[in-house]
């Protein structure tokens, strides 16, 4: 079993799946049942009151799918990065060549996601944000989950060189 | 077969790393807060610190270097966590369990050493209220660092 292979996975559904991650759960007899002191924010970016997701964007607590913005964005953030896990899932698990190969597929996949969203994004700024970016605009509006991926995509070239083959 | 002390001490961890309290009775208003202090109405947990049971602030967002401090101490007791459960599992190699044991025990030390130096110069002026400012986060981490060296032994005997 590839350990970091298995991190990479998490962290990629963390993005997938999590609009942030709770902290100091608490539980109370009224809804909801279970909530949190803590929301760290997982965000890619946040320009004004536009929060960029993985899976959309969130403008004042309106939410936007990709494909109703942009159709690349949509099929680089919501086919390539539910297709990367996949990969993930039946890569890291077995000791083989074939599994190894998978692992490299994760690493691309996840290369192409984050130069897209540091080239693509500035790119479609006018069609997603209503403000045309240059190029290096989009530095100052990082946020946790940028980084999340950059270390995700760190994860998955480790998990690369090391996938352990029997 | 799977060393129980060493996925309880995980389990403990992880609880420490993500819940803030559970309710045990709550008609009477009883709860186990996992909070690893408390002083002058100011409670302080692993992820963060709530002041006059309202306010919560976390300093694992923020600024640096408090954020990078908060973020270390946190990732210890979570690491803490995996690794003892990874290490106790049955299919876990030998050499690496120990490892794995060798720096919980090394970690939860070191979280004990650091919250035990903060609380003593906070009680330096009054003493006996030492066991006033300490909470459960504290002992359970105290428990954590016991059960992990109960682990490292059991896997020696095997």
């Amino acid at each position: 079993m590839n350990k970091y292979g298995l991190i990479s996975l998490l962290l990629t559904c963390v993005l997938l799946l999590l609009q942030f991650i709770p902290l100091g759960f608490y539980f109370q007899f009224e809804a909801p049942l279970v909530n949190s002191y803590i929301r760290i924010p997982i965000q890619l970016f946040t320009y004004q009151d536009k929060e960029l997701f993985i899976w959309g964007m969130v403008t004042n607590g309106i939410f936007q799918n990709w494909f109703d913005l942009n159709i690349l964005t949509g099929i680089i953030f919501l086919v390539l990065l539910p297709l990367t896990g996949i990969v993930t899932i039946f890569g890291f698990w077995k000791e083989s060549q074939t599994c190894k190969k998978l692992m490299n597929v994760n690493f691309v996949l996840l290369l192409v996601i984050l130069l897209y969203s540091i080239i693509g994004i500035p790119i479609y700024s006018e069609e997603i944000l209503g403000v045309q970016f240059n190029y290096f605009d989009i530095f100052s509006h990082l946020n946790y989950g940028f980084f999340i991926l950059l270390i995700n995509l760190i994860l998955a070239l480790i998990a690369y060189i090391k996938h352990p083959i029997q | 077969m799977a060393i129980k002390s060493g996925i309880f001490a995980g389990i403990l961890a992880l609880i420490l790393a993500f819940i803030a309290e559970i309710p045990i009775y709550p008609p009477e208003n009883l709860i186990l807060s996992f909070k690893i202090f408390a002083f002058e109405n100011i409670d302080f947990y692993f992820w963060g610190h709530i002041l006059n049971g309202g306010t919560i602030i976390t300093t694992l967002i923020g600024t640096i270097p408090e954020s990078f401090i908060s973020l270390c101490i946190w990732l210890m007791i979570f690491l803490v966590g995996v690794s003892s459960i990874m290490a106790s599992t049955k299919k876990a190699k030998f050499n690496n369990s120990l490892k794995l044991f060798k720096i919980n025990i090394l970690l939860s030390s070191l979280i004990l050493i650091i919250f035990g130096i903060i609380i003593f110069f906070l009680v330096l002026v009054n003493i006996a209220l030492f066991f006033n400012v300490i909470g459960f986060g504290y002992y359970f981490t105290l428990i954590i660092l016991i059960l992990n060296l109960f682990a490292l032994r059991s896997l020696k005997k095997k």
